[in-house]
């Protein structure tokens, strides 16, 4: 074979290969899009079902959600996971999950006030730095081994794992807003540097709003099985307007104070630790080199 | 005992504590666990949490909560006057007993549960991980692995800093402590990674799912949704939108299972002794022997409700003795191990 004839077929290869790897993206962030609808759809389905049609018996019972909590999530994970993860993204992730899971131990043994917890800050920061992926294996995996060693297993972990995996998924949000900065700041070189405050304050913003998402999306499951005053509590046949009130009153009431803590806390670890910790992690991004993007 | 009989136990347990609201037959259930629980030695490296003193603040929390909250029934204990919203109004003896029975059942399951964390060491929950996360069954294995020796270096840490002169006092001053503990833990995945591609573990580079694949699982996905969206719609069949949901469910099953391509091996025996099989068989009798009247609407003592007068719970003996044969892990764990199947 002659080089003219090498040539067009090798760049027809290349092609072939760009195409699927485009076609791999486009599948993945639908399966991405897709699953986090279908279990955002689960989790509210407390404000839907009087909308729907009549269902099978036992179809909006918890184990039918569970069950469809733990379809979405594992499509997530086996998506996140790819057919095979690098040996450095597995150490590196195992590494950060047990920091993370030692962490919730701690707080286990020495509980911080109301709804605080250390285990969120890296977790958003992981989404941050090393991408959408990254961040939801993050909040997944340090959920599911600090409950197997705290003793933590319980039918709330597969709800607490999915919700974990949201903040740690949508951490990547930050991640280009950074990447928009450093564009921008290259762009106008005589500028002066930002302030530490001014550079977290995006972070600090989305850590002290799931601070309250966690709570409220958390608290979802288990609402409409709990019974209390009629103003709170979910019934059936309630219309979507009426659903979604009770629903905040009954938040307001019973762990909105709880939440006040645990956005405080996120907001207060940050300002502490989040620029040493996200100059650490970028610094072992830029050794690693691996594909951790979104 | 075999984990899978312990995961039965708990399944089994939780269905019975979740068909009744009777409060004897919750006591029964919690009784059970705590047995079982007092049966099983004890990891000491393990957390645990503490059971009556939470039980106690659950129970009377959720006493107070209904029956502050909640103004039916007919005994008044007292009344709450003025327009306080969600509070005034009479709080009934009804309404505190109901939130009680609430409440025991919530302890019940986290009592299950926590029998359950004490019963099964970490490698059986990593067991039952399905193949198809080989990946991510590998980063757990590596973070449960590696969180004493965090732990560890955290107290290195601190002991290097308090060599020169750094004291904890308030949360500003972990940040020394942070930060190495952060960076050692980083280094240590770099050498682990070189490490694990020296001995064959693991790819160099990552490899994205094949677009079979993701093209089954993201139709699968689709299915679904669209089913679940169908049944907004009058116009449409029922049956339509469950069964997409089905059918999306099953492809998304089958995509999951079609990457079942590795294979496990394990140095422990995973076989069912025969003491096992004799456990699951009276767990079996157990379960159906109290859900099975409760299915065929034959047990009323199941359904036990304080409102709107408080009555007396009803007791049936053949379903408190069908609960006790929940304690047989106990029971049979006893003695020399027995012979495999």
């Amino acid at each position: 074979m002659n080089l003219s004839e090498h040539l067009p077929r090798c760049s027809a290869a290349a092609h072939a290969s760009i195409d699927r790897r485009r076609l791999g993206k486009l599948l993945s962030t639908a399966i991405f899009a897709l699953a986090s609808l279908l279990g955002l759809m689960a989790f509210a389905s407390p404000f839907f079902m009087p909308l729907q049609q009549s269902a099978p018996a036992g179809a909006n019972s918890p184990a039918y959600l569970a069950g469809l909590i733990v379809l979405c999530l594992a499509a997530l994970m086996a998506e996140a996971q790819g057919q095979t993860m690098s040996a450095k993204l597995v150490a590196l992730l195992g590494m950060l999950v047990a920091i993370n899971a030692a962490l919730r131990f701690a707080e286990n043994a020495i509980p911080g006030p109301a709804g605080f917890t250390p285990v969120f800050m890296l977790i958003i920061l992981a989404g941050a730095v090393f991408g959408a992926r990254f961040g939801f294996l993050m909040g997944v995996l340090t959920m599911l081994v600090s409950a197997l060693i705290t003793g933590g297993v319980g039918p709330w972990l597969p709800y607490q794992m999915f919700t974990a995996g949201w903040m740690g998924m949508s951490a990547v949000v930050l991640h280009r807003w950074k990447g928009a900065q450093t564009q921008k700041r290259l762009g106008e070189n005589d500028s002066p540097s930002a302030s530490p405050l001014a550079h977290l304050l995006p972070y600090l913003l989305f850590a002290g709003a799931w601070g309250f998402l966690y709570g409220a999306i958390m608290n979802l499951w288990s609402w409409p099985f709990l019974a209390g005053d009629p103003a709170q509590s979910w019934q059936a046949g309630l219309s979507f307007s009426d659903g979604i009130k009770r629903y905040l009153v009954f938040y307001a009431a019973t762990s909105l104070w709880w939440d006040v803590f645990a956005a405080a806390g996120n907001i207060l670890l940050l300002l502490l630790f989040g620029l040493p910790t996200m100059k650490v992690l970028t610094r072992f991004k830029n050794r690693f080199l691996f594909e951790g993007g979104a | 005992m075999n984990a899978l009989v312990w995961f039965a136990w708990a399944a089994g347990l939780m269905a019975v504590t979740l068909a009744t609201r009777n409060p004897l037959y919750l006591l029964i259930a919690l009784g059970v666990t705590r047995v079982v629980n007092a049966g099983i030695p004890h990891d000491p490296t393990k957390a645990h949490l503490p059971l009556w003193r939470m039980a106690l603040f659950i129970v009377l929390l959720s006493a107070l909560f209904n029956a502050l909250s909640v103004h039916i029934g007919d005994t008044v204990l007292f009344t709450i006057p003025g327009d306080i919203p969600m509070f005034s109004g009479a709080i009934t003896l009804e309404g505190l007993i109901y939130g009680a029975t609430n409440g025991l059942t919530l302890v019940t399951v986290l009592s299950i549960f926590q029998t359950l964390n004490a019963a099964i060491a970490p490698r059986d929950w990593m067991r039952f991980a399905p193949r198809a996360y080989q990946s991510i069954g590998m980063t757990m294995s590596i973070a449960m692995g590696f969180v004493p020796q965090v732990t560890r270096r955290l107290r290195e840490v601190r002991e290097a800093q308090a060599v020169r002169g750094h004291r904890v006092k308030g949360i500003r001053d972990w940040l020394p402590l942070w930060v190495p503990l952060l960076t050692g833990g980083m280094e240590q995945s770099m050498q682990l990674s070189e490490a694990m591609v020296a001995r064959g573990f693991g790819a160099t580079q990552s490899q994205s799912a094949s677009t079979t694949r993701q093209t089954l699982l993201a139709a699968g996905l689709l299915m679904a949704v669209a089913g679940w969206l169908s049944r907004f719609f009058a116009a449409l069949p029922a049956w339509l939108g469950w069964g997409a949901m089905a059918a999306g469910g099953l492809m998304v099953i089958v995509s999951l299972i079609r990457r079942n391509d590795t294979s496990h091996t394990s140095l422990h025996d995973q076989r069912l002794t025969k003491r096992d099989w004799l456990c699951l068989a009276l767990i079996l009798v157990g379960l159906m022997a109290f859900v099975g009247p409760a299915l065929l609407g034959q047990s009323a003592s199941l359904a036990w409700s304080p409102y709107p007068a408080l009555s007396r719970p009803t007791f049936e003996v053949l379903l408190g003795a069908a609960m006790l044969l929940f304690a047989t892990p106990v029971v049979t764990s006893a003695g020399p191990t027995g012979d495999h199947l």
